[in-house]
């Protein structure tokens, strides 16, 4: 066994840790504040490849695997979420979706630019009626020629107001539902800035925290997309959907392990400078005994984490671990931030802190990207299967 | 046309403590950084390279094992070569340069050779100095900027402002670490430094120099700590200003 990163690892955490404290957290405020992505941050972590890290050099990725992913995804948790989940939702699910899914030729069409930041990626699953219960989606392609057509919308989707490039998720049968009758795509929605005919970016979401990722509803009438755009087999698209979430949910875990692990330090800072009743608050037992359950927690998750991106790397069933991941790293941080919250005292309730937009921006991580009740249904799942008892249709 | 870029690796410094009350320095977390100035002079051999064909940069660095990854950064930052010249003692500034020159002489014909100008830890901005002597080689310190034509043009920092020099090739120049924009080494050449590139090691026994050149003529005579900076005066107006810059005969 064998706990210690590789030193090509290594290097990139030191890269990324540099570029997230040099780059991103000076912007960070501000994207808070205006909810604007920082897209100049954006682009100068394009420029020096991170937005490629999992992928192959052959795509112009960095070949760093999903353990050099789940690096990035935790050093940049640490500094903005908001951040991470641009850049995750970017590659973890939106290119991931057409690494897996798509052949050589939407491989090598897609992913360059993508990994080159010069297009961004988004990933469209959820709709209205189709959030935890993703197998209900009602967006129509109908063939068409050589063609399909999409009609209906999306909703919920993160990057949806920058991407150019979506993963897409669409009933072609509707008698198979999505089952056997839902097909992925890959489309084109913008072009040059402008969205392509047929595809209207919906309603901008005001969040209560992530402010610096913008997620929109998408809306398609008449859509044209090549058939040669199909990820996957034709039917079949749910798989890659669910195929894509599963790595995601890794990567995730990775973000929450970063935030949890910086409202710990924060809270560290804070209680051995804050002095009451005459000495460092520190010194409580009320306070030390926050801080190490802390730390535990989060050492566990950062084991787990790392253990589970070494199962995808190494090709192993990872399915299980990859919910836990989710669902622990997003608990975990939940608890963090509440514990830190209440060691800040009435500071940790300012907007000045870092403390109080990490309370808002980790609400999500226990919904979004299927919701921890989903998690636990898919890891019960995979316990069951493991004694050979079958527990969902 | 080669270029050698002498680079340095020292411990960071955000991981330094200091406490004044026990005149002590404690390191929390022993990490090793690439010195900012080192930084600066691989940038500059990097715009040399973008502006003229056919230019290899090879990085050198003196010190124990870990200035591996250090000469890895390098190669990220854009080196084409880059060798470790081993040194498992504490060579001191004169060693160094011996090392230096022994090597740059062995790597043949060397049109330029940069260094950081002064290092954030020890920052006695010798080393330049030392070796455009050791190789009898023209030299321009503390430049901001510098470009190759023939000759080399750079900007140096003189009082407040900078004066344009140049001078024939070959020549050390060292660049102050100011003159660094800040950009981050390329993760795609940092993965191949690591997984594709070699650094090649050298050591003394390579480089033919005698005992004497070896030795180190630094004598550790005490560890002094440097008293806390004294508060200055704090000046209410521009109007109080002007008054004490013409105290003080800076303006008539």
């Amino acid at each position: 066994m064998d706990f210690e990163f590789s030193r090509e690892h290594q290097a990139l955490r030191k890269l990324v840790r540099e570029f997230a404290e040099e780059e991103v957290r000076p912007a960070t405020r501000q994207a808070d504040r205006t909810s604007q992505p920082p897209l100049d941050v954006i682009k100068k972590a394009a420029a020096i490849g991170l937005l490629g890290v999992p992928f192959p050099r052959e795509y112009g990725g960095l070949g760093a695997g999903e353990t050099g992913y789940c690096i990035l995804m935790e050093e940049l948790g640490r500094v903005d979420t908001s951040v991470a989940t641009v850049i995750g939702a970017h590659i973890g699910i939106g290119a991931m979706a057409i690494y897996l899914g798509g052949n050589q030729h939407l491989r090598e069409k897609y992913l360059p630019d993508l990994c080159a930041g010069k297009k961004i990626a988004a990933f469209a699953l959820t709709e209205a009626q189709a959030g935890s219960d993703a197998a209900s989606i009602k967006l129509r392609a109908t063939r068409e020629g050589d063609s399909y057509i999409l009609d209906g919308s999306k909703m919920w989707i993160t990057n949806g107001p920058l991407a150019s490039v979506m993963a897409v998720l669409a009933v072609t049968d509707p008698a198979l539902g999505a089952r056997g009758g839902a097909t992925a795509f890959v489309i084109e929605t913008r072009h040059n800035g402008s969205p392509a005919e047929g595809f209207t970016p919906g309603k901008y979401e005001h969040k209560m925290g992530l402010h610096g990722s913008p997620t929109s509803a998408l809306s398609f009438d008449n859509f044209r997309v090549p058939q040669e755009n199909v990820l996957g087999q034709i039917g079949l698209g749910f798989v890659v959907f669910m195929q894509t979430l599963d790595v995601g949910r890794v990567s995730l875990g990775a973000a929450t392990l970063g935030g949890a692990q910086s409202v710990l330090h924060h809270a560290l800072e804070w209680a051995a400078m804050r002095e009451q009743f005459g000495k460092s608050i520190a010194q409580n037992q009320s306070i030390q005994f926050m801080v190490a359950d802390m730390a535990a927690e989060i050492e566990a998750l950062r084991s787990l984490v790392y253990r589970t991106a070494w199962l995808v790397d190494n090709h192993k069933p990872f399915i299980k671990e990859a919910g836990m991941c989710k669902l622990l790293g997003s608990e975990i941080a939940s608890r963090c931030v509440d514990r830190a919250g209440q060691i800040y005292g009435a500071l940790g309730y300012s907007r000045d802190t870092d403390v109080e937009r990490s309370y808002r921006d980790c609400r999500i991580t226990e919904i979004f990207e299927g919701t921890n009740e989903i998690q636990r249904i898919l890891i019960a799942e995979q316990l069951f299967r493991e004694v050979g008892v079958k527990i969902r249709p | 046309m080669k270029i050698v870029v002498c680079i340095k690796q020292l411990l960071d410094p955000r991981g330094i403590t200091v406490n004044r009350k026990a005149e002590k320095v404690f390191v929390i977390r022993e990490e090793y950084v690439l010195d900012p100035a080192s930084k600066a002079a691989l940038e500059v051999a990097e715009q040399i390279k973008a502006n003229a064909a056919a230019i290899e940069i090879i990085a050198l660095s003196v010190g124990p094992a870990r200035v591996d990854e250090a000469l890895r950064e390098a190669l990220a930052r854009g080196a084409d070569r880059a060798i470790w010249i081993r040194s498992d003692s504490n060579p001191d500034p004169k060693v160094i340069t011996n090392l230096l020159a022994a090597a740059i002489k062995q790597l043949g014909p060397i049109d330029l050779v940069l260094c950081g100008d002064r290092s954030l830890d020890t920052g006695s901005g010798e080393i330049a100095a030392r070796l455009a002597e050791a190789l009898d080689w023209p030299q321009i310190l503390r430049a901001a900027k510098a470009e190759v034509k023939g000759r080399v043009l750079a900007a140096i920092v003189q009082h407040s402002g900078f004066v344009a020099v140049e001078t024939p090739l070959p020549a050390v120049v060292s660049i102050i670490a100011e003159a660094f924009s800040g950009q981050h080494a390329n993760g795609g050449r940092l993965m191949d430094a690591y997984k594709k590139w070699q650094v090649e090691t050298w050591t003394t026994e390579d480089l033919s120099l005698s005992e004497d050149d070896l030795r180190t003529s630094t004598i550790k005579k005490e560890d002094a700590f440097p008293p806390a900076r004294q508060p200055g005066t704090k000046v209410r107006n521009a109007k109080d200003l002007v008054v004490m810059l013409k105290q003080e005969k800076i303006i008539a």
